[in-house]
Formats: C-alpha cells, structure tokens, sequence
C-alpha cells in the first residue's frame, strides 16, 4: 500500500508540475549566482575589486570604507563560487564576507581563530604531596562543581576567557580559595591539612557539596581520617570493619564471615585494590579483614548503583586505592594490638617518585610455639603442632615522569596457615594435649592472596584522561586432613583451589566540556578457575574409598562501557552508561544500562538523587555441602554458562543527602531484584558425610537450584562532627527474600535477612585522653523453627522414628542480638614519637547474644541447645608514630 | 518524629506481610504405605502430626477416605479397627512394575502420591567378619568444643564388624531403582566422630543394564569393656530395600532426625508412599 501511494504521488501530473515549480523557485537563488566570475590578479584597491566581484556575481556587498582603506588585492580567480571570490579577495586582510540574505554580504572583521580554554589542575596534600581523589573543585562565577579523579585530576574545558574563581575543598583540609586564568595549563593546588594530628582531632570543612562528592545513590567516600577512627570489633584498624558502621553493610557472622550489602549475599561484592580484584579478603577464618586502613589513599564503596565503569557483582563495589606514599618527608608507623604486629613506611624516593611499604603478622604462634615435641613414660616420642599464624605485606612504588603522567606498581600478598596435628581427646588440662597418642588429626590449612597491579595514567590533551591498568590476582587456597579416631579407621585428604584472574583495562575520560563529561573504556579479563581432591577413606583394614578428582574450567570477559555525565543544569546532574560485556566459552552477551540522576535542590543542604542499575555477575560462588573435608575455608567458584546463566541484577535506588553545618544526614532507599540466583536445593542439608559426592562442577549445580532474590529497605544514618566529638548514628530497615522450586516458587527470609539494625558510635578525643562507646542491635537472623511432632517408620523398621516437623524454611528468628564496645586510649610522646595506648572492651556489658539456636526430638519435647555469641573480651592497641 | 512512627512500623509490616511466605497447617496429615510386589494390598497408617505444644508424636486420622488405583484397578480400603490404619476391604497381590496412585482425605486435607512397584529384591548370600581383639576408638571426641559446652573427651574400645551383601539387579531396569542397604545391630552404638567411619547403611542406584551381581558392605561398631573382651552375642538386622528415586530420597535423608525430617513423595502431605521391594535377615553374630 505504501509503495502503491508512492507510485500514485509521482505520477500524478497536477503533484508532479507542483513539485517542479517549487523545485525551480527554490533553486532560482542559485541559478541567479551562478555567474562567471573573473579576477585578473592585478593589483588594484581592494574595495574596487569586490564592487566589481559584486556586480560580476550580481550580489549586493555592503562594506565600511574605513575596513578597506589603504588594502589592496592581486587575487586571481575564475569561477562561479561568490564566496570563493570574496575569501580570494579578503586573503591576509583578517576580513571576511558574511552573507546576510539572498545576494547579499556584509563585510566584516574575522573573529579570532577560537582557542580551547579552560581550567585543569591537578589537587594534591601539601605536605605528603599525594593526590586527594575526591576533592570538590568549584567554579564560583560559572556555579559548576566537579570532583577530582582518582589522582587528583580535575578539568572544566570550554570556559570563558579570563581569571575564574576557584574554591577547592576536602575532608580534612583547609580550604583553598583561589583565581585562575582560563587556559590549556594544568595547574597544581594544594590543600593544606587542617587535621591537629597532635591532639587527634580532625576539623572537616563545612563547605563540601555532596552532590560532587557521592554523586549515586548509596555510594560511599568516606574519608580515611574518619574510618581510622571507627573501631573494629576485635581491634585493630580494618577497613571493611570500619564500613559496618555504615546503614545496610554488616557482618555475616558475629565478628566474623563477609560482608553483606544491603541484604546480597557476601559473594556479590567486588574488592578492588588499585584496579586488581581480590577474591577472599579474610584472614583468619574471616574474623580480620586484608585491608588496613592507614594502607589506603581513598575508597569508593558503590552500593548498588554503580557506574558502568564497574560490572561483575551485583551488590557492591569496594573500589580502595593504596596510599602512593609521602612524597615529603618518610613516615613510619608501627602497632601492636591483641591478633597482630603491623608497620607502614612512606617515604619519597626522589621529588618525582616515592613508596609505601606495609606488613601485617599475627604472633599467637610465637607465643605458644609452632611444634612441641613430647614423649611419655614409655619412651615413645612424638611431634604435635600447634601452628597457625597470618601474614600480609603491601608495597606500592608511584613514579610520576612529569606533571602530566603517573605510574603505579602495587604488590600485595597475604597468607593464612594453619597446621595442627593434635590428640582427639583433648580436656580442659592443658597438660594432656601435649603426649604421644595414636588417636589424632592433623589439619593443614592454607589461603593466600597474591595481587600485583599496574596502572599509568596520562593526560594526554586538555580533553582526553588516560589510564590504563593491568592486574594478575591470584587465589589459592589448600585443605588437608588426616584423621585418625580409631587403631583401624582413618582418612587422608588433600583439596586446592586455584583461581587465577588477570586482565587488562584502558580508561579513556572525555571533558567535553564543563558540562559534560565521558569515561569509556575496554576491559579484556581471563579466569582460570582450578580445584583437585583426593581423599582416602580407610573405614576399616578390608574397606577403603577414594575420591580423586580434578575439575579445571577457563573463561574470558570482554567488555566495553561508555558512560556520561551531564551537568544539565546548575542543579541537575545526569549520568548514564551502557556496559556491553562477553563472556565465557559459550560467549554469553549482555548489555548493562545505568543511569543516575541528582538534584541539587541546595547544593548543601538538600541534595536528592535516584538510580537505575541493570547488571550480571558472572561468577557464581558454591560449595559443596555435604563433605566435612573439604569446602570448608576456600571459595569455589565456577564461571556463568548457558546451562547456568549469569545472575541478572536489576536495582532502583533513591537518595537524599543534606549537611547542615557539622552534620551529614542521608536517608536512601532501594529495591532490587536478582533472577538465576543458585540456591540450596535442600537447605536442611549440612556437612555430614567425610567424602561427599566430589567436586565435578555438574555434581556441586546438583545441590543448587535456579531462584530469585528480592530485597529492599530503607536506611538512615546520620554523622556529627566537631571538634573532638565525632559521633554516628545509623538505622537500616530492610528485607531480603529468596524463592527456589523447593521453596514452591514461595518466597522466605533470606539466609541473612535482618529487618532491623541499627549502630552507633560516639567518641570524643581529646590533646592526651579519648573515649569511645559503640552500641549495636539488630534483628536476630532467621533460623529454621520446627512447628510440629509426628512419626513415620521405614519399610524395616521395628519402631517408627519421631521427626520435627518444619514446614517453611527461616520461619522463625533468633531473638534480637546487641552489644556495647567502649574503648579508652591515651596519646602521649616518647622518645621523639607519638604514641597511642588503647584499651577496647568488646561487648562491654557481657551480654551472651544467641547466634544460632538447634532443635532436636527427644520422645515428647523437643530439645533445644542454644550457641552463644562471645563475652566480654578485652582488647588492646599500641600505635607509634615516627 | 511522629511521621516516622507511624511509617516505619507500617512499612515494616507491609514488607512482611508481602515477603514472607504463607503458614503450613502445623498438624498435617502424615500418611505412610509402602507398595511391595507379589505381596497383599499395603496398610495404610494415617495419622496428624502434633504442635509442639502438645502431648504425643502424633495423632491417628480416624474417618478418612482412602482411594487407591494399582494397575488402573480401584481397591476400596477401610479403616481397620486399629486408629489411624486402613486396609484393603478385598484381598489381591499387587504386582511387580504395576503403577500405583494414592488419595487420602482427612479433615480438609488432601494428600496425593504415585509411583511404580519395582521388581522384587533377593539377597543372595552375606558375609560377616570382625576382628579377633578390640580396637581402641575415640567415643566422645572434643572437636565440638565450644564456649557453651566445653566437653571432655573419651576413649575406648569397639568391635568394627563387618556385613557384606550380594544381590542381582534385575533385568532392564533403565536406572530407575535404587537400593537401601542396612546393616543394623539391635543394641546400636553412636559416637558422632567414629558414625563417620561406620557406614551402617547407604542408598546406591543400581545399573541400567541388569541382570548383574551388586555388592555392598557395611560396618558397625560393638563397644566392649576393655582390651581383652571378647565380642558380645548380638543379633543384627540386614536388610536391602529397592525403590524408585522418590524412595531414595526419602531414605537418605531419614537418618538424622535430630537435624532433619525425612523428605516426603506427598503433596498435601509428609510422609511416604513408594513402591519397595525388600529383604531382610536376621543374623545372631558370636
């Protein structure tokens, strides 16, 4: 039909004349220029040669004689182009002829040839000269605000001509107020700290505009100063920790286990350090985190909505960058604390390159010994064990060529190992443990991390940003047992896990102009993932098993991202993104959109933002849940297929932020929803058998089934600051859901779904004495509670067999758990150095939270045995600095 | 401050009402009937399971109607004089590969299952053997340790006796049955840490490609005085249950009832109704 109407349109005679007519008028401007114009090159007045330009092409020139007084011309042309003639004509005069009309031009001064100005600096600690990421840079007269990258860049393109004013503020620094001339230079500023670092007390300026700052819903930049602050549970300085003090971000365990963001579950979290992932940032058995927090420059913490920059996991990334070390002066800092020795060295290695060198050990081996040789009355000999110590080291080297480049090499290498062979009947008597005995186990257990990371950045014009990173992480991770309860049965195990990632990424930031701004970026990933198990299973002299199994797989990520930011209005902030990704043997293809928008209705005072985030993970974390040998401290993790697609993360977040003078408040809220989830098939299932069904990839999906997991809240936290009190307060509301095919597609608690929490802390340090109070309570988490009673015999069976009857997973809940931490500390100089002593109380008050609760049939009642979480525990820290 | 404590409880209880899942009748209907070949129609025992704030494991489910189709052929059952237990009104045999579906109602509820009776089962010979002294075993083991329940260990001696079994898969089976295999001394031992290398009983699938000879071996545990005691008189239950995959996993997961109930072939219901064959002997060990 439509080509039909076509057809009928131009053969229609009345149309097709009417189309020609208007065919000819509007080309009858044309036909009229389109004279011969001849200039013979001869030198004559300049006016003369373009009336006779004029009246050849039969245009209309209007020119003021004082332009063309005393110019002459000895262009030569033959053509038809007017505009030709006249750029002829004008050559080298800095006029130009402007058409004004139908035949008609003006004759006028050419402007300028337009220069790219604009302001480019870099900010940077005027005594440690690092780069302070993060720093708000405000340009007064224009009303535009931008934040520094992650090395202290920061550029405003396409600004006027002229000085602008500059106002640059940081968390912890005095404000810098400045002028500056529009330009292609990159300039340098640096902020003065404001920290009294004798008296420990921290001055943050008022004037930081969140907007610039946390641009996303959820996101995080809280300062290093501030999270030193924050005590960790078990002492210490850790960073992870420290977040907890945050709405929406806990601890699985009590003191232990990952870290839960907004309800997801531990393993939908993405550690970045400088660039590199680190698959298992946990030292001894998840209780301390890897990440120290004096070792860090700035962290990032994206809940939820992140930008298309980042991808991968679908609750959180932790993107923290080492500090590069001081580039002034060295620095050594040393502490000893209740699990660890630690120390941290800065130092400039010339004006253009410096260090950081840190390391961490627990000494607890050193303390009761690794190896303890024993005997008894018999003579018999024997060497027991008792080893287990942690160890990490970080070291970044930063060398900057010129003002315009920047290169980083960052190692960090942790390790856990445990090494025990001990008598099974151990007793309260110390002095039993140590004797000869053939009824024992041996434990050997080991996990390590190894990252290295290098990254170059360059300016490369005043308009492109580059940055290029190249990481290899590596997870490994050993099990073994031997296990010897009787003169005739035993079993010998050994299982390793192995996961290796290694990639590289360009970054490339586009400022376009003070408006608007692009990041885009490729990103190539390959993963091995490798585990083995050899177990030997000795019931008996005449009843051996083994299980000796290999599983090995390989996968590879492409992925490209381009994300946007639109400063729309002086109020009005839009940033969008697509990340476009391929992975996998099986090359699965999905597209990620964000997109984020923020109002600042007062930059200070009332700043809204909202976002939507789609994205995949491509890992899925199991374990096997039937054998005690193995999958037990390790993470296994097996890479997204088509049989097993990748989880898809769809996430809508709203957030306001205010600081009213020394306050930050913020309420957020979101909802989010992951499909392909894998969830226990049977969740009564646990770890009772010594060998279970092995660890082919296919086996370990058999326990897992496909689901969805829901969860939304709403959290509201506060911060006050002033002086020497810093004080915090947060309450999270949230619930988390999951739905499998055993659940009846219903859905029900989440493993670690807690409705309620809230955290506080308060601290008021002062020149000599400081003190601290942290108070925690949140909702129990949900557990499996047993509603009836009822009996069932199988086909052999004399008696029948009293069962509890639990109809719903987590349908009930451990009561509501709460603690008080205080700590006391004193600073004070010695020998030339500053000195701090700690004193930290956990769960000051003794309270014996329940954290887990079994039921268990016993004839008419149900027995109940309750775990508790731990006492009162005093802890301590002693911190040096040179 | 008032906004907030009228929206947080109401949001709070809108999200549980919308997030959690709807309540299970606690005192549902337990129902258990086993389907053997060339053996009569099977009992059917009813029975409702009891809130825990009650008395008793479970109730009988008297007045129920139970409608049972072997082979395509109804069986009219009725409820025997013995609570909560029904039996077929007719005498027959059921017949081995004959499907078998099943109905029962009681009190408003409605439990369904269905299934196929497999071939049936025939040990073929068994072996038992124990060592002539007693080994030395840790019976209590202090791995548990915890702050709560700071235990003391103990030693001490067991006789780990040996059962093996041998029997035949039948004929083209295509992988559909699995077989129970127990070995069960009428005085049971349980240390937590020795059960792990006692392998009293397992569930294995049996080839698809039979006939073919299986064999399976077990092993419990006697405890004894001391060193030099020698290995008690005792009586022992072996025993080798074939059954489909629904059986099988309602007999895996029947053996720790202290952690978990067993998983139900039913729906509207717990329990089990499965086609079974079995063998079992009785041995006196000396």
């Amino acid at each position: 039909m439509v080509r039909q109407a076509r057809r009928s349109f131009f053969c229609s005679p009345r149309l097709g004349a009417a189309f020609l007519a208007l065919l000819v008028i509007g080309l009858a401007p044309c036909l009229a220029n389109a004279q011969r114009i001849v200039i013979e090159g001869d030198r004559r007045p300049l006016a003369q040669a373009l009336s006779d330009v004029g009246t050849q092409a039969n245009v209309d020139v209007v020119f003021a004689q004082r332009l063309v007084a005393d110019l002459y011309t000895n262009c030569r042309y033959r053509g038809s182009d007017v505009a030709s003639a006249f750029r002829c004509l004008l050559a080298g005069t800095r006029l130009e002829a402007r058409s004004t009309g139908p035949a008609q031009y003006v004759l006028v001064r050419a402007s300028a040839p337009k220069r790219r100005l604009g302001i480019f600096g870099t900010v940077m600690d005027r005594e440690t000269t690092q780069p302070l990421p993060g720093a708000n840079v405000l340009v007064i007269d224009r009303g535009l605000g931008a934040a520094s990258n992650r090395t202290g860049f920061f550029a405003f393109p396409t600004m006027p001509e002229g000085p602008h004013r500059i106002r640059i503020t940081f968390l912890g620094y005095a404000t810098l107020d400045t002028f500056v001339v529009a330009g292609d230079r990159v300039h340098r500023f640096e902020l003065k700290p404001r920290a009294l670092e004798s008296a420990g007390l921290l001055v943050e300026s008022t004037e930081i505009r969140p907007g610039d700052q946390t641009p996303l819903p959820g996101m995080l930049t809280p300062p290093i100063a501030r999270l030193e602050r924050l005590p960790a549970s078990l002492g210490g300085q850790d960073l992870l920790e420290a977040l907890t003090w945050t709405p929406g971000i806990r601890r699985a365990g009590e003191v232990s286990g990952g870290l839960l963001i907004r309800g997801a579950g531990p393993d939908q979290n993405l550690y970045l350090l400088d660039g590199a992932p680190v698959y298992h940032p946990w030292h001894a058995f998840s209780l301390i985190s890897t990440f120290q927090t004096e070792t860090f420059r700035s962290v990032r913490v994206y809940r939820g909505a992140y930008p298309a920059e980042f991808g991968g996991r679908l609750s959180a990334v932790l993107d923290a960058e080492l500090t590069d070390g001081s580039g002034l002066q060295p620095r050594v800092q040393a502490a000893l604390n209740t699990h660890s020795a630690r120390f941290l060295i800065e130092a400039p290695l010339s004006s253009r390159a410096s260090f950081m060198f840190g390391g961490r050990r627990s000494y607890i081996d050193r303390i009761i010994g690794k190896s303890h040789p024993v005997s008894d009355d018999s003579g018999r000999r024997d060497t027991l064990r008792t080893g287990y110590f942690f160890y990490d080291w970080t070291a970044k080297l930063v060398f900057r060529p010129d003002d315009r480049s920047r290169l980083s090499i960052m190692s960090y290498r942790g390790r856990d190992d445990l090494d025990l062979r001990l008598p099974f009947d151990l007793s309260l008597d110390l002095s039993s443990w140590l004797r000869p005995t053939d009824l024992l186990f041996e434990v050997r257990e080991f996990w390590r991390n190894r990252v290295v990371s290098t990254r170059y950045e360059r300016l490369l014009s005043e308009r492109w940003y580059l940055t290029a990173t190249a990481h290899d992480s590596r997870y490994q991770a050993e099990e073994s047992a031997f296990l010897q309860p009787s003169s005739s049965s035993s079993v010998q195990s050994s299982y390793n896990v192995d996961i290796r990632d290694t990639g590289l990424r360009i970054d490339l930031d586009y400022f376009h102009s003070a408006r608007n701004r692009m990041r885009m970026g490729v990103l190539a990933v390959g993963r091995d993932f490798e585990s083995d198990v050899d177990a030997v299973v000795n019931y008996n002299p005449s009843l051996t098993e083994r299980l000796k199994e290999a599983s090995n797989s390989r996968a590879v990520e492409l992925t490209a991202y381009v994300q946007s930011t639109w400063l729309a209005t002086e109020r009005l902030e839009v940033r969008s993104g697509l990340r476009a990704a391929a992975f996998g043997s099986d090359r699965l293809a999905r597209l990620e959109p964000r997109l984020s928008v923020q109002w600042s209705a007062d930059p200070q005072l009332l700043v809204m933002r909202a976002s939507f985030t789609r994205s995949y993970q491509y890992l899925h974390r199991i374990r096997d849940r039937h054998s005690v040998l193995y999958d037990l401290v390790s993470s296994r993790w097996i890479p997204a297929s088509n049989s097993t697609p990748p989880v898809r993360g769809t996430e809508i977040a709203l957030d306001v932020e205010s600081r009213p003078q020394d306050w930050t408040l913020r309420a957020s809220t979101y909802y989010r929803e992951q499909v392909h989830v894998l969830l226990p098939r049977d969740a009564f299932q646990s770890k009772n058998e010594l060998a279970g069904p092995g660890i082919e990839v296919g086996t370990l999906l058999g326990q897992y089934e496909s689901g969805t997991a829901r969860a939304g809240g709403v959290e509201a936290g506060g911060t006050y600051q002033k002086g020497a009190v810093l004080a915090t307060l947060g309450l999270a509301i949230e619930r988390s859901v999951t739905s499998g095919p055993s659940d009846g597609d219903r859905f029900i608690p989440a493993r670690y779904d807690v409705p309620v929490t809230t955290r506080g802390y308060i601290e008021r340090r002062g020149q000599t004495w400081s003190y601290g109070l942290g108070l925690l309570a949140r909702s129990g988490y949900p557990i499996t509670v047993p509603e009836a009673r009822y009996a069932v015999a199988g086909p052999v069976d004399d008696e029948p067999t009293t069962y509890l009857f639990r109809p719903t997973a987590h349908n009930g809940r451990l009561p509501l758990y709460w603690r008080l931490d205080v700590n006391a500390s004193r600073s004070f100089v010695l020998f030339a150095a500053q000195w701090r002593a700690q004193l930290q109380l956990y769960n000051a008050l003794g309270h014996r939270n329940v954290i887990d609760r079994f039921f268990e049939p016993d004839g008419n009642s149900v027995h109940v045995t309750q775990r508790r979480g731990l006492p009162i525990l005093p802890l301590f820290e002693l911190r040096v600095d040179l | 401050m008032k906004l907030l404590q009228g929206v947080l409880p109401g949001l709070l209880l809108i999200m549980s009402a919308a997030c959690d899942s709807a309540p299970v009748a606690s005192d549902a209907l337990v129902v258990q009937a086993f389907f053997q070949p060339n053996r009569p129609f099977p009992t059917v025992t009813l029975s409702r399971a009891v809130p825990l704030g009650e008395d008793g494991i479970g109730r009988p489910a008297r007045g129920a109607d139970i409608q049972i189709t072997v082979a395509g052929l109804e069986v009219e059952y009725a409820e025997s004089p013995e609570a909560g237990v029904y039996t077929a009104v007719s005498p027959g045999l059921v017949a081995p590969g004959a499907s078998f579906e099943f109905v029962a109602r009681h009190a408003g509820d409605v439990a369904t299952a269905r299934g196929m009776v497999p071939p049936p089962m025939t040990l073929d010979s068994l072996r038992v053997s124990a060592p002539s002294q007693p080994i030395r075993a840790v019976l209590l083991d202090s791995l548990s340790l915890s702050l709560d329940t700071l235990s003391l260990s103990s030693t001490g001696f067991i006789y780990p006796v040996d059962v093996t079994l041998w029997w035949k898969t039948p004929p083209e089976t295509g992988g559909d049955y699995w077989v129970e295999t127990s070995v069960t001394p009428l005085v049971s031992f349980s240390s937590r840490l020795i059960d792990f290398f006692l392998p009293s009983s397992s569930v294995l699938q049996e080839p698809p490609n039979g006939p073919a000879p299986l064999s399976w071996t077990g092993i419990y545990a006697v405890p004894v005085e001391s060193a030099t005691t020698p290995l008690p008189q005792h009586v022992l239950r072996v025993s080798a249950v074939r059954g489909d995959l629904d059986y099988a996993r309602f007999a895996l997961s029947r053996t720790d009832p202290d952690r978990r109930e067993p998983v139900s072939n039913l729906t509207g219901g717990i329990g089990i109704v499965a086609g079974i064959a079995l063998d079992s002997i009785r041995v006196y060990v000396e």
